[in-house]
């Protein structure tokens, strides 16, 4: 026992000279990771619905926190501006919409997912419900293979398609046709974390090209 | 007693190969049994195009025992990283998922085992060897996205041959410098992102203490 003991931690000294490379070096723009549904058809959604708010993940309270204010603006108008340039028209009006954004933002780094595993937040207490886009949905449907971990400094953004009811669906499930997924360090000063993100949200559009209309 | 001064070691280890024929067979101890040699490595993997650059974040540690007068067996533990920065790009891993950021890629390799020596001269201060050492080895491929990394870690079989050279300060050979040069291949398989990597390889230079 003594031996396999000391063997263990003789494997733990020299697994810990690792060398960690110098995280300075990065360019400090966000890494995005997006998916996208190859199989949704989007010719035939021309309008879209956004919440003037982003949920914030990881806050103390059990109740879901949103963030509003400058800032929280300044990011829907850039979801906003990227969706009407991919020719989608903004609907103020959910129950009209084709498509539905929703905007989340992770405030703390105590999250931890593996590659490929479901969709952690969906569990979070006050996370978007099925609910908030129609009666009868069951539950999230995402066909999408989903390939992050995260840290502080992460939004979250999922489109959802709002173009058949949940009657018309087998399971009740509501589609995710889209993905996005943005995390880097923050500075702590706004504009420059600001700017970050809205980097950030414009690269997840660029990336995508199946989602133009 | 005779003794070599530091400069005449590193002489020695800059002109190893071309004296090693001349060496004056001085009648000093050859009945050592025992060898431990403690070195910093300079490692550059090749082969694949994942953190292909040379680094010295690594150490060699080896103990060995003479079965005859020029065969000796022992045992080995080494650990290296290779780190590499990569710029940003767009991976595209297909069915619709696409990243994009900027990586700093890196490898850590720890390779354990038996090695075997055959020691060309045991009577002189200087003992060029031929080795080959066998084994398991530990890898770690690693992909750091800024807050988030990215890993896979896998076993595999460890095969390298070496060549290289012991110089000794004193008759006593208590202590002198230690100068190898080797290849080593792994057979160990990772995959990260859109990283394959099956089959290490690398060379290096070993430069340290000898006991």
């Amino acid at each position: 026992m003594k031996k396999i003991f000391s063997l263990a931690l003789l494997t733990v000294f020299f697994v810990s000279c690792q060398k960690e490379p110098d995280l300075s070096d990065m360019d400090g723009e966000f890494t995005v990771l997006t998916n996208f549904d190859v199989n949704a058809d989007m010719s035939t959604a021309s309008t879209f619905y956004i919440p003037d708010s982003i949920l914030l993940i990881g806050s103390d309270s059990e109740n879901p926190t949103y963030w509003t204010g400058t800032n929280a603006s300044n990011l829907v108008s850039e979801f906003v501006t990227n969706m009407e340039e991919f020719g989608y028209t903004r609907s103020t009006d959910k129950a009209d919409a084709d498509l539905g954004l929703q905007v989340s933002y992770i405030e703390n780094d105590h999250y931890f997912a593996d590659f490929f595993t479901p969709s952690w937040w969906w569990g979070y207490p006050g996370y978007w419900d099925p609910f908030y886009w129609g009666i009868g949905w069951g539950g999230w449907y995402n066909p999408i293979p989903v390939v992050y971990q995260y840290r502080t400094g992460s939004m979250i953004v999922e489109m959802v398609d709002l173009r058949k009811s949940s009657e018309e669906l087998e399971d009740h499930r509501l589609p995710i046709l889209w993905t996005a997924y943005m995390t880097g360090l923050l500075s702590g000063y706004n504009r420059f974390d600001e700017a970050l993100t809205i980097d950030a949200i414009n690269q997840a559009f660029s990336q995508t090209e199946g989602l133009k209309k | 007693m005779k003794s070599i001064n530091k400069r005449s070691c590193f002489t020695a280890i800059l002109t190893i190969f071309l004296l090693v024929p001349f060496v004056s067979k001085a009648q000093v101890y050859a009945d050592k049994i025992i060898y431990l040699n403690i070195d910093w490595q300079l490692n550059m993997p090749f082969g694949s195009d994942y953190a292909d650059k040379i680094s010295g974040w690594g150490a060699n540690f080896e103990g060995g025992y003479y079965i005859t007068s020029n065969i000796s067996a022992g045992l080995f533990v080494a650990f290296h990283t290779n780190n590499e920065y990569v710029a940003r790009q767009n991976l595209d891993f297909g069915e619709g998922t696409v990243l994009n950021t900027d990586q700093q890629h890196s490898i850590f390799q720890l390779p354990f085992g038996a090695s075997f020596r055959y020691t060309f001269i045991r009577d002189g201060l200087i003992e060029p060897y031929a080795g080959v050492r066998l084994g398991a080895s530990y890898n770690e491929v690693s992909s750091y996205l800024h807050s988030v990394k990215i890993y896979d870690r896998e076993w595999g079989f460890y095969a390298s041959p070496e060549i290289g050279v012991n110089i000794f300060c004193n008759e006593q050979k208590h202590l002198g410098f230690h100068v190898a040069v080797y290849y080593d291949y792994m057979t160990n398989h990772t995959a990260l992102l859109s990283y394959d990597v099956n089959g290490f390889n690398n060379w290096g230079v070993r430069v340290g203490l000898a006991f």
